[in-house]
């Protein structure tokens, strides 16, 4: 992203908003988990989420919390 | 573009001042211990014997509290309830779904268990090493590595399709067939030990009259298994071997990929201090060294590993802290040389501390050697003797006393040892794949 002086932006993203996402992605995840009544192709695909979404909330989350 | 989006895989922690990336070890390494001390019977045993309590780490200076974990004590338990890794697993059995072991070069293998989530961790520490070596999309990466027990490559090949690679297991075939089909691929780059790396350039050029630099299109190489890539005259030759750019990068199975080299090569690896505690000790004396330029034995914490966590390990690596900062632009520190040697490795031959890195230094910074050589020390009643075997490359036959003299010289002056040289015909000392077992010690085992 260009600023009006044509230099290049120093800043990131917006961490908070980042975190909100991956939170968001965690819950529906869970939820998947807990509304497949068992069916495993749609309880184990939502958990291979949650260890994707983990490492999103290692890069974002945990330096947001300091 | 955030600044360092094009350099860095993550830049939030590469880049991350100093006093905040102090402030997250110190948060994760907290939740690390306490979760080793929740879960693990091990740990629990191991902390309150010491009278050490979680909550008793407030700051990064308390680090040096918690006990450390010899490999030796991770033998000690496994093969027992919950099967076969025993009171340091900190899951249930049922979530574990990778096995890995150690190659069992100190002795018995340490078995290792990994959750999904610790997997997704592995290919995560191996985007950030590959990024910073200039691997992208648009790479197609040959892995030569027989996919098997040992961690080794596995979690590069992930890391690599991460990063939106395409990846060419070169698992079960030949050297011969590995570069045929590297060379009809196209391959741009590829990951391996330093001493296989020699080895396939040499079988390219030797037995399929191949040449690399001007034959093949791999530009780029990641090391890793040895402390080749990091020794001078050996990452020079690959280099040269490959017509390609050699990085270093350091990991273990039983701790994960905590170093790399980036792009800018400045003599040294960046630990992953987002990921990692890297920790300096005295070998001698156990005090922490915090200063540049000190060689110290590595205590290292993974702070994300949970199945079976890495909590102050003694790796008994040798390292120091380089005293520049990288002009990458990382915060995260370096250490000088890579990985310089291990502690069991230090011995004394003749009275004189001798690293076997010293040696590879020398042969390999002589061009009319070839790659392969090997040590060998024995003891003749009170004597030790050190002999060293070494090949000449087919161009400099004839010039065998001309580089003993060199050879001599350079040794004395390195290593303050005298060897017996013998020189052996070109291609009779063993080639390796895997980890090279160049030096033999061989008064160990009463010889
Ligand atoms: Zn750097």
């Amino acid at each position: 992203m260009e600023e009006a002086s044509g230099q290049r932006r120093v800043s990131g993203p917006d961490l908070e908003i980042l975190a909100r996402l991956v939170a968001k992605i965690e819950e529906a995840a869970h939820e998947l988990v807990e509304r497949a009544c068992g069916i495993q192709a749609i309880e184990r695909n939502a958990r291979r989420i949650l260890a994707s979404s983990r490492i999103l909330r290692l890069n974002v989350c945990d330096p947001l919390e300091l | 573009m955030c600044t360092h989006a094009d350099t860095m895989w993550n830049p939030i922690l590469e880049a991350m001042d100093e006093e905040r990336l102090r402030s997250l070890q110190l948060k994760k390494f907290q939740r690390i211990l306490r979760w080793a001390y929740e879960r693990s019977p091990f740990h629990r045993r191991l902390y309150r014997e010491a009278g050490l309590e979680p909550d008793d780490v407030r700051t990064l200076e308390d680090v040096v509290k918690v006990p450390k974990v010899e490999k030796s004590m991770m033998r000690e338990i496994q093969c027992k309830d919950p099967y076969p890794y025993g009171e340091l697993l900190c899951v249930d059995l049922e979530e574990v779904t990778e096995f890995r072991q150690t190659s069992g070069t100190t002795g018995q293998p340490v078995y290792q268990a990994d959750t999904w989530e610790d997997w997704e961790w592995w290919s995560e520490c191996w985007a950030y090493i590959l990024f910073a070596q200039g691997y992208r999309k648009r790479d197609r990466v040959f892995i030569p590595f027989g996919y098997n027990v040992f961690v080794a490559f596995w979690a590069g090949h992930y890391g690599a399709e991460k990063l939106g690679c395409e990846v060419v297991p070169g698992g079960v075939l030949s050297t011969e067939a590995r570069i045929l089909k590297m060379q009809e691929l196209r391959a741009t780059a590829m990951m391996g030990t330093p001493t296989y790396m020699l080895n396939m350039a040499d079988v390219a050029r030797t037995k399929l009259g191949i040449d690399p630099p001007k034959d093949l299109w791999i530009r780029r190489i990641t090391c890793a298994g040895e402390p080749g890539a990091s020794i001078p005259a050996t990452k020079k030759r690959i280099e040269e071997a490959w017509g390609a750019k050699v990085f270093d990068h350091v990991g273990a199975t039983e701790i994960g990929a905590w170093g790399y080299e980036c792009q800018e090569q400045p003599g040294g690896l960046h630990v992953n201090e987002a990921m990692f505690l890297v920790e300096i000790e005295d070998p001698e004396t156990g005090e922490s060294i915090h200063e540049p330029g000190k060689v110290g034995k590595m205590v290292i914490t993974a702070f994300d590993r949970m199945a079976q966590p890495c909590v102050r390990f003694d790796s008994k690596d040798l390292i120091m802290w380089a005293d520049e900062r990288c002009p990458c632009g990382r915060t995260f520190r370096l250490i000088k040389g890579g990985v310089l040697g291990r502690v069991d490795d230090i011995t004394k031959v003749k009275g004189v501390l001798l690293a076997p890195t010293a040696i590879e230094e020398v042969v390999r910074s002589i061009p009319e050697l070839a790659d392969e050589y090997e040590v060998i020390v024995t003891r003749e009643g009170d004597m030790d003797r050190i002999a060293l075997k070494v090949e000449l490359r087919p161009e400099a036959q004839g010039k065998e006393q001309e580089v003993r003299g060199r050879l001599v010289d350079q040794l004395r002056l390195k290593t303050n040892l005298g060897y017996e040289i013998t020189f052996h015909p070109y291609g009779s000392l063993p080639r390796y794949e895997g980890k090279a077992r160049r030096f033999k010690d061989l008064r160990k085992q009463g010889g």
